[in-house]
């Protein structure tokens, strides 16, 4: 890849771990703006994002990584339109703990079909040591009947090494495909 | 500033309301008032911080949701602009378009007042307004969290 900055969109349900993800990620104290919830959200977290979290990670190279994440609840997907102009590529997190993990994953990947099919993207699935099922399994088997095959890890959205680990296979398939 | 406050205390005063009325007003009294006394003002929405509509007087087909949604966001991003450039704490969000203006305030910690003005608005008197109304909304919301 050029030694150009990239910017990298991080998109997925409420609680999946998008805000955590990124401020492990960045160099710099992220900007947040989170809000008390007053949602069906509150039953799992006190607060949530509404516009943005934006952060940014360099690379060896000296590039610039910006890291945009967008509001988890689809009343604010007019966010995900302007946060996703310009972007290279998109990280999807699914919360293995939430009811219905594949619909969720296939919710956000028609609302980003045409930004993924531009660029590209790939799965984490945070939270898996709260769920008894095999959602990895669940989530693949998704894929293929939709007829897409994208990277899927699973991740713990706090750690480090498991959010670089994301971070780094987007990079490599966007530069492969170039 | 100080301006601003003094067409406050003005439209306050004028507004001769019965001595020290507590009974906090309903949402939607707040807002049919508002829409009411001020001429420059089409349309007013009160929506939670995190952008679920409460009470709304929109004009036309606007979607409350979606521009509760909208008030949420613009109004976080800015709060947040404004605390890291040094500005302490946000009053509101003003936006002057060519065929009028929108404010997004905060009424108290949870709640956010959107207004929307004809074109070419009187800007202090309409802000003084939509200002007055929002310190309404918190005294509402404070008088409902006492009765729970």
């Amino acid at each position: 890849m050029a030694a150009a900055d990239s910017k990298i969109i991080f998109a997925g349900p409420v609680g999946s771990g998008k805000t955590s993800a990124i401020s492990c990620l960045s160099d710099i104290p992220v900007v947040s703006t989170d809000v008390d919830a007053s949602d069906e959200t509150k039953a799992r977290k006190d607060t949530t994002t509404v516009a943005m979290d934006y952060g940014f990670l360099s690379l060896e190279d000296g590039t610039l990584v910006h890291l945009y994440g967008t509001p988890g609840q689809d009343r604010f997907d007019f966010m995900w339109q302007i946060l996703t102009e310009g972007g290279l590529g998109l990280v999807l997190l699914i919360d293995a703990a939430r009811p219905d993990p594949a619909a969720d994953m296939l919710f956000y990947l028609d609302a980003f079909e045409k930004f993924i099919a531009e660029t590209g993207a790939v799965i984490g699935i945070s939270r898996v040591d709260l769920s008894e099922r095999d959602i990895y399994g669940l989530l693949q088997q998704s894929l293929i009947e939709r007829g897409q095959l994208l990277p899927m890890f699973e991740v713990d959205a706090r750690k480090d090494e498991d959010v670089n680990l994301l971070v780094q296979t987007l990079l490599a398939v966007l530069s492969a495909e170039v | 500033m100080d301006l601003v406050d003094e067409i406050i205390k003005k439209v306050t005063d004028a507004s001769g309301e019965g001595g020290s009325d507590s009974q906090a007003d309903s949402l939607d009294t707040i807002l049919g008032a508002l829409l009411d006394d001020a001429d420059d003002i089409l349309g007013a929405l009160v929506t939670t911080a995190d952008g679920l509509p409460k009470a709304q007087r929109l004009p036309g087909d606007l979607d409350p949701r979606r521009f509760s949604a909208m008030s949420s966001a613009l109004l976080a991003l800015s709060t947040t602009m404004a605390r890291e450039a040094g500005k302490g704490e946000t009053m509101n969000v003003l936006i002057e378009g060519k065929e009028g203006n929108t404010y997004v305030m905060h009424a108290g910690n949870n709640l956010v007042l959107t207004v929307f003005t004809k074109i070419k608005p009187n800007l202090g008197l309409t802000l003084a307004q939509a200002r007055r109304a929002a310190d309404k909304v918190v005294l509402f919301a404070r008088e409902k969290a006492k009765g729970m």
